[in-house]
């Protein structure tokens, strides 16, 4: 009999720990709505924080460690605040009114076009690193890719490999590699006109120029170009008909900063991050 | 008189078993909810001879409700810098971040061509939900993964957005850390209104 009362008071505690916070949800639900007025939210906030919402939660603090990100090692910080203004001048003053207004009479087909080749083109680079990730399925969807935009797409001005036969793009560079086998990114750096980057992944692409064919490589018997020049020529050409595609976003995402250079370091660190993880 | 308790106990283990069931499982109140949401803001801003202002009204009150913003202002600020301020500077502090989140919000759907929006299935991720959604234009795909929490009051809410998997918090996080070393909350506060860095 005592031990029926013990489980009866345990069953009743766990009960009502259960059911009171479903009970007074549906309460409680039809007066938050009402309290969204600006004079009460005072106290929403307060109540809010010594509830559970906000910092009683501890579990929300592993998801956003302060220590990991913001105490970012960044020993080029200086140089690299300089140069995100630079970048950013350069793309309001030169770029924006001045370059992409005239190159962007080119219809945006044609711009998406000679963008899909460049991006056929980065087969080799993007091949080996996946084998290098032993990605093998990705490895053959890379390699039907390019053999399809290079025949059915003529020479990579299409993309049938995706709107056919529905193999979307997997690309995969050096960064990446070292990233995948746990080389940590290193310092941020952020480059003239080509923007933010970090050690690990300028150290990735310099090592791609040697299978990259848009590059010179001179310990290499085939070359598309004649010199480095012509290479560092197609490599920058490269980069400002993909930006071409994408102004307005950048410029929309832009007005997102409230300190333009830990905003644009973030969104390239943890972009990266993802696709390393992928 | 002990069997009829022992009857009670054991209904009240399978009323509570029941109860969890529901309950823990917010994958499917997610993702119908947000379903509707979605679909209704598409079909809005498909709408093309609508005007600007009466779009983003109309939004506005239908995507408002989902996000948590007190939750989401706290953690951008960090627990620390929280806990210092006091309770006017908490609620100027909130209402400003609502107000450029929603505006942020609604400068997007400024870009918004053809895309076609795909939602997948929601994830449980410990006591959260994650709700992956995919922004499909021809051969592009852009990722954006909303992020739930279980509040008491209001139920499943937004609490993060990741965009091609950089996450809003963090970005915000980021910045305010550096503001306040560098500068003062004050400062904080003017940069938050302001439209421009």
């Amino acid at each position: 009999m005592r031990h029926l009362l013990l489980i009866l008071l345990l069953v009743g505690s766990v009960l009502s720990a259960d059911m009171t916070p479903s009970l007074s949800s549906d309460e409680e639900h039809s007066t938050v709505q009402t309290t969204s007025t600006p004079s009460e939210s005072e106290d929403d906030a307060f109540a809010e924080e010594f509830g559970d919402d906000g910092f009683e939660d501890d579990a929300f603090d592993d998801e956003f460690v302060v220590e990991k990100r913001d105490e970012v090692f960044d020993p080029l910080s200086g140089y690299n605040r300089v140069m995100t203004s630079f970048n950013d001048g350069l793309y309001s003053y030169v770029l924006s009114p001045v370059l992409f207004k005239g190159y962007n009479i080119l219809p945006e087909q044609v711009r998406v076009s000679v963008n899909n080749v460049f991006q056929n083109l980065y087969y080799p680079v993007s091949v080996v690193n996946n084998i290098l990730q032993l990605k093998f399925k990705y490895t053959g969807t890379e390699t039907f890719r390019f053999v399809v935009n290079s025949t059915l797409g003529i020479l990579g001005i299409f993309d049938p490999a995706s709107s056919w036969f529905g193999f979307e793009a997997h690309q995969e560079d050096f960064g990446q590699t070292l990233g995948y086998y746990g080389v940590g990114s290193g310092f941020h750096i952020v480059l003239p006109f080509f923007g933010p980057t970090n050690l690990r992944d300028l150290s990735g692409d310099f090592i791609d120029f040697y299978v990259n064919p848009i590059y010179y490589v001179d310990v290499r018997k085939y070359n598309v170009v004649n010199n480095v020049y012509q290479g560092w020529g197609l490599v920058t050409y490269k980069e400002f008909n993909k930006m071409s595609l994408y102004t307005k976003e950048y410029e929309n995402v832009r007005q997102d900063a409230l300190d333009l250079y830990p905003f644009m370091r973030d969104l390239y660190e943890q972009s990266r991050e993802k696709k390393i993880k992928e | 008189m002990i069997k009829n308790r022992l009857l009670t106990i054991l209904a009240l283990f399978m009323l509570l078993g029941l109860s969890q069931t529901v309950m823990a499982d917010g994958k499917t109140e997610v993702e119908t909810n947000m379903k509707k949401v979605i679909g209704e803001v598409t079909s809005i801003i498909q709408d093309k001879k609508m005007a600007k202002s009466q779009r983003d009204a109309q939004v506005d009150t239908l995507v408002r409700p989902l996000f948590d913003f007190g939750l989401m202002g706290r953690l951008s600020l960090g627990k620390s810098a929280w806990k210092k301020l006091s309770k006017e500077e908490r609620a100027e502090f909130s209402r400003l971040f609502e107000a450029r989140v929603m505006r942020s919000y609604m400068s997007k759907l400024d870009l918004y061509t053809d895309e076609v929006v795909i939602i997948d299935d929601a994830v449980k991720v410990k006591s959260r939900v994650h709700l992956p959604t995919r922004l499909m234009r021809k051969n592009e795909k852009r990722e954006i993964l909303y992020k739930f929490y279980k509040s008491k009051k209001r139920g499943w809410l937004i609490y993060d957005v990741d965009i091609l998997g950089v996450s809003i918090i963090q970005t915000y996080r980021t910045q305010f850390a550096g503001i306040l070393k560098e500068d003062s909350f004050a400062v904080l506060l003017e940069k938050l209104q302001t439209s421009d860095s």
